[in-house]
């Protein structure tokens, strides 16, 4: 049976620290198509948190494609990450491009931490914008 | 789970008040709980937790207001209130001469709805002795064996005043276990008063936060936590200017930071200026700036069912 | 409810039959000696033919032998010891459950704090009645042969005859059951309860003390040099009947002028006494009662 842990002092929701480690656990081959994942009462006991936390985390699961529940059985894995990851052609471009930028940057002055903080800024503009649009 | 639009709430307050003397312990107090809800209840000493606790379980009567679980209103001294309420006090009071047998007992004799195989499995599965007096177990037993008390009684809804205040961390969190699994298996509405914010957060879906004897926020920390955010903006950027209410801003030279309560959308827009930016408020972090402001005039909220969430005006 | 309360006054309960105990060996000895010291005198047959008017040397001896030393003591114990046991049980009854928190358990189970208390009342003051009806017993019948010749107004058989031994131990029960539910502390509420207890003793005291509304007056007609004699601790009495309590004696000629308070007034002041210590008992626990009914705290 697959035993989450939780860190309480990382800053991350606990709903979002179950979906990671399932996740770390797809690509890590730990866990595969057809496995079980234990109840939501079984989570909630063992990790001493509220059960409609590991239904959150579930229902991402299953929003991502990576898991599905079934009426009286259970929740179970359906999908795989290398299911979600682009195409290969599409990945190496991305790469290239990240590459020139990443140059760009340093060029420009912007140290690790700069570089790190306008990704972060822009990638918050973008998700409130996505939200009100 | 889901909580059904149309049920009726596990507890409902309307204008709940107490005054002991001259002084008011809880003060204009309404708010709803769906059932099968774990609750928290936060604030500081004093501000009126075991008051409202009383209430509901019938020990103490409202000077006005008043309280009902599932519907039916909660008397003082009233066999129905005592039996729809499970409670169980701070540093959870047993009589330390009895053994644990006598404690079942007495359990027993004063509540008709006793489940007496649940109690004894429970000591089974904790290897608590029966035959072992009260006086002579750890803290951690002596707070399971409460707790047992509290679950035998098999009422619909469990209060506990700061239960694990008095606990080492291994025992905390085996006890607050046994209250998961009971909630989860038999859909116990659960009330926990306590001023550990980080335990509320793991264990809590619905909040209540008091300070001064009101309330301060109410609703489901879901609702709650969307419903709020932090924003980083310039420092000349006055109050009026910010979306929704701000509820504690602090000022640095050349910017503050701003908790508000707002919806997404509206802070969204606030965002996209120049300059500005928004990040989602933690559970901690709301609940204390809820506990720093000086205590307001109570909230109203509306029905659950609608958004489920208040916010102090 | 009946569980609950043995098994919560079950210590108390022991004590109290060990105190019975006791008592009940103490009086068998004291009785059995008395009653050797009656029978020895031929007290018994004297009594019958002449109504102690022939013996009245014998019945001086009898009582000299049997009171001596123990008197004074025995006095102390039945004035001190019932309302001290009447408090130890009614102080932690409110006052430890106020104290130690436990209150906050047994009232919110399913039975409301009022019935809660009126069951362990009634079991409680059933079994401290039981107890004083049983020391009281076990003594009068000890104390059986001088109270045919003696007097029974005062102490020491006075306080423990009659009800007046049963009624102090519920008044120092009901003052220190009230205690305990003001001051929520069990040995506070056992001083203050035994201390209040001296109101009641005065009231009872000033009510039977000096007699004065019991004090019988009557002219006794006498001759020769026992008339001389005659005087309040004459024995037999000057109103020639065993048990009355002559409080002056007023030589008039040919005749004694007697104040006494006859024998027969045992209880009429044993009810004054009792009513007494009663009055204060039921007022004190039915104000706890009422007060925890009314008090939502």
């Amino acid at each position: 049976m697959f035993r989450f842990r939780l860190d309480g002092s990382s800053g991350v929701p606990p709903y979002l620290q179950l979906v990671h480690q399932v996740r770390q656990s797809l690509l890590l081959g730990y866990l595969r198509p057809g496995d079980q994942l234990p109840t939501v009462k079984e989570v909630a006991v063992d990790l001493a948190i509220n059960p409609n936390t590991v239904v959150k985390a579930y229902r991402q699961l299953e929003h991502e494609g990576l898991a599905a529940g079934r009426p009286g059985q259970g929740t179970f894995i359906t999908g795989t990450l290398a299911d979600s990851s682009p195409p290969a052609a599409a990945s190496h471009a991305l790469r290239r491009s990240l590459r020139r930028w990443l140059s760009e940057a340093a060029r420009a002055g912007l140290s690790e931490d700069a570089i790190t903080a306008l990704i972060a800024a822009v990638r918050r503009d973008t998700t409130m914008e996505e939200e009100v649009g | 789970m889901t909580h059904d639009v149309g049920s009726v709430p596990a507890l409902r307050a309307d204008r709940l008040g107490k005054r002991y003397g001259h002084a008011w312990g809880l003060r204009d107090c309404t708010f709803e709980v769906p059932p099968g809800s774990i609750v928290g209840l936060v604030g500081p000493n004093g501000a009126g937790k075991t008051t409202l606790l009383a209430l509901t379980v019938g020990l103490l009567a409202p000077t006005e207001g008043q309280v009902a679980v599932f519907g039916e209103r909660s008397r003082a001294q009233d066999a129905a209130t005592l039996a729809r309420v499970s409670y169980l006090a701070q540093d959870h009071p047993l009589y330390r001469g009895f053994t644990v047998a006598d404690m079942f007992r007495f359990g027993r004799s004063l509540n008709p709805s006793w489940d007496a195989g649940l109690a004894q499995a429970r000591m089974a599965a904790l290897g608590i002795p029966l035959k072992r007096k009260v006086k002579s177990l750890s803290g951690g037993q002596q707070a399971q064996v409460a707790l047992t008390m509290a679950l035998a009684k098999r009422a619909p809804m469990l209060l506990l005043d700061e239960p694990v205040a008095s606990l080492d961390p291994l025992a905390r969190l085996d006890f607050m276990r046994d209250v998961l699994a009971a909630s989860a298996e038999s859909g116990l509405t659960v009330l926990i008063a306590s001023h550990v914010i980080a335990e509320l957060e793991r264990l809590c879906d619905w909040l209540l936060v008091l300070n001064g004897g009101r309330l301060q926020l109410a609703g489901a920390v879901d609702d709650l936590l969307a419903g709020h955010a932090v924003l980083t903006v310039p420092r000349d950027a006055a109050n009026r200017s910010l979306p929704g209410r701000v509820i504690e801003r602090a000022d640095s030279d050349r910017h503050a930071a701003v908790l508000v309560a707002a919806a997404p959308g509206l802070v969204a827009t606030a965002a996209a200026r120049p300059g500005w930016a928004a990040g989602p408020a933690g559970f901690e972090q709301l609940v204390l700036a809820y506990l720093r402001r000086a205590p307001v005039a109570a909230v109203h909220p509306g029905p659950v069912g609608t958004s489920g969430t208040a916010m102090a005006s | 409810m009946i569980w609950v309360t043995w098994r919560q006054h079950r210590v108390q309960a022991l004590a109290m039959l060990g105190v019975f105990v006791i008592v009940a060996v103490y009086g068998l000895a004291l009785g059995l000696w008395m009653r050797s010291a009656f029978d020895s005198r031929g007290l018994g047959p004297c009594l019958t033919s002449s109504g102690g008017a022939d013996c009245g040397a014998a019945i001086s001896s009898f009582a000299r032998q049997v009171t001596g030393g123990a008197t004074l003591p025995l006095t102390l114990v039945m004035f001190a010891i019932p309302p001290i046991i009447g408090a130890v049980v009614g102080a932690p009854l409110l006052g430890q459950e106020l104290e130690r928190g436990t209150w906050q358990l047994a009232w919110s189970q399913t039975v409301p704090r009022t019935r809660w208390l009126i069951v362990k009342l009634g079991l409680v003051i059933a079994g401290l009645a039981a107890f004083g009806a049983a020391v009281t017993g076990v003594m009068t019948w000890a104390w059986g042969p001088l109270d045919l010749i003696g007097i029974r107004l005062t102490p020491p058989p006075f306080n423990f005859e009659g009800v007046s031994l049963t009624c102090s131990v519920l008044c120092g029960f009901g003052l220190a059951l009230l205690a305990g539910l003001l001051l929520r502390n069990t040995i506070g509420a056992m001083v203050a309860g035994y201390f209040a207890y001296d109101i009641p003793f005065v009231v009872s005291t000033l009510a039977t003390g000096p007699l004065h509304l019991l004090t019988a007056t009557t002219t006794v007609n006498c001759a020769g040099t026992a008339c001389s004699a005659a005087s309040t601790n004459s024995t037999p009495p000057v109103t020639g009947h065993l048990g009355d309590m002559v409080t002056s004696v007023t030589h008039a000629g040919q005749q004694l002028v007697v104040s006494y308070v006859p024998a027969s007034d045992f209880w009429p002041l044993q009810f004054i006494t009792g009513g007494i210590y009663l009055a204060f008992a039921v007022t004190a626990i039915g104000t706890a009662v009422w007060l925890l009914h009314r008090r939502t705290t």
